[in-house]
């Protein structure tokens, strides 16, 4: 069967990170992709101001910022009263990959973990998840977020023999949905 | 122009990449400048922002060895002892010179001994921190 084409034409991704180098990285994947709009911060601030003041439709979070961290970010657009957009796909990119970490990161309410380093396959993979198979959204008084019960279609190869290790990619879409 | 396949839009970013990490050792280069001289200033919370940056970047750019590199220098900087980070960077910065210049690129087994002892050196670095610290509280 031929493969299906995917369009992300339509859609605009704002790219969080400090590191300008990463963000340039992230940008030119998705211009391959032919993602239709990107947008660049650097900062968490500066990123709610962007998805207060343009459609956004993901975005592509780094874990590890000065000032307010991905995970503080990722709570604020999830809670905050100010969010204009609580369940927007999000994807949280990191080179942590200790149980703890993905733990935290899930429990905040992030869409898919990307972690580094990254590569084109990895960051549409992701991509695509996020904005075209979305869980459903939930919003109960502990947490907000995409449901945590596992995809079908997600393979699960034992996350408890690599408890105390870093986790692989695979492993980590298991305990997000878990 | 038609919407790609997923296989179709991966090689076209992996082919469009291939310019861009060809020129990552200049970027090397001058991100190892700028570390040197944050080591210099002694501003260690920059070096750590830096450290922490690289070892992300650096393998997504083809260069693990840097990135593993880096991490043991973020690993340093989060967990010793400030009297030990002029050396911890000097060591470190060295290292990463070192594989850019020689275009060792990634891991092989005289590097990763090397980088076994410098992570050991990195952890007694945090013990003897550890033990400062509870010695300066009187436990």
């Amino acid at each position: 069967m031929p493969e299906e084409a995917v369009d992300f034409g339509e859609v605009a991704v704002l790219v969080v990170d400090d590191d300008q180098y990463m963000r340039q990285l992230i940008g030119h994947m998705l211009r391959a992709f032919d993602v239709g709009t990107i947008f660049h911060a650097n900062n968490a601030k500066d990123a709610f101001q962007k998805i207060r003041l343009s459609r956004v439709d993901c975005l592509i979070v780094d874990w590890l910022m000065p000032g307010m961290s991905g995970i503080e970010f990722v709570l604020m657009v999830r809670t905050s009263p100010q969010s204009p957009k609580p369940d927007i796909p999000l994807i949280l990119c990191t080179g942590h990959t200790d149980r703890d970490r993905v733990e935290e990161g899930r429990d905040a309410g992030v869409s898919e973990v990307l972690t580094k380093p990254l590569s084109p396959k990895s960051l549409f993979d992701k991509l695509e998840a996020a904005i075209f198979k979305p869980r459903p959204f939930i919003i109960t008084p502990g947490y907000t977020g995409p449901c945590r019960r596992r995809r079908g279609n997600v393979k699960y190869d034992g996350i408890e023999r690599r408890m105390n290790k870093g986790l692989r990619q695979n492993d980590i879409d298991s305990l997000l949905s878990s | 122009m038609p919407p790609m396949t997923r296989d179709q839009a991966i090689a076209r970013a992996d082919a469009m990449l291939e310019s861009v990490f060809a020129d990552y050792p200049k970027h090397l280069e001058a991100t190892f400048t700028e570390m040197a001289a944050l080591a210099a200033a002694e501003n260690w919370d920059a070096l750590h922002v830096a450290a922490h940056d690289l070892k992300g970047q650096a393998g997504t750019c083809g260069w693990p060895i840097i990135g593993l590199v880096a991490r043991s220098l973020d690993a340093a900087l989060k967990t010793g002892d400030e009297a030990h980070f002029p050396d911890a960077a000097k060591v470190h910065l060295a290292c990463m010179r070192l594989c850019l210049g020689a275009s060792i690129q990634s891991p092989n087994p005289a590097i990763e001994k090397f980088l076994q002892e410098l992570d050991d050196l990195v952890a007694r670095m945090g013990r003897h921190a550890e033990k400062a610290e509870a010695t300066a509280k009187g436990t």
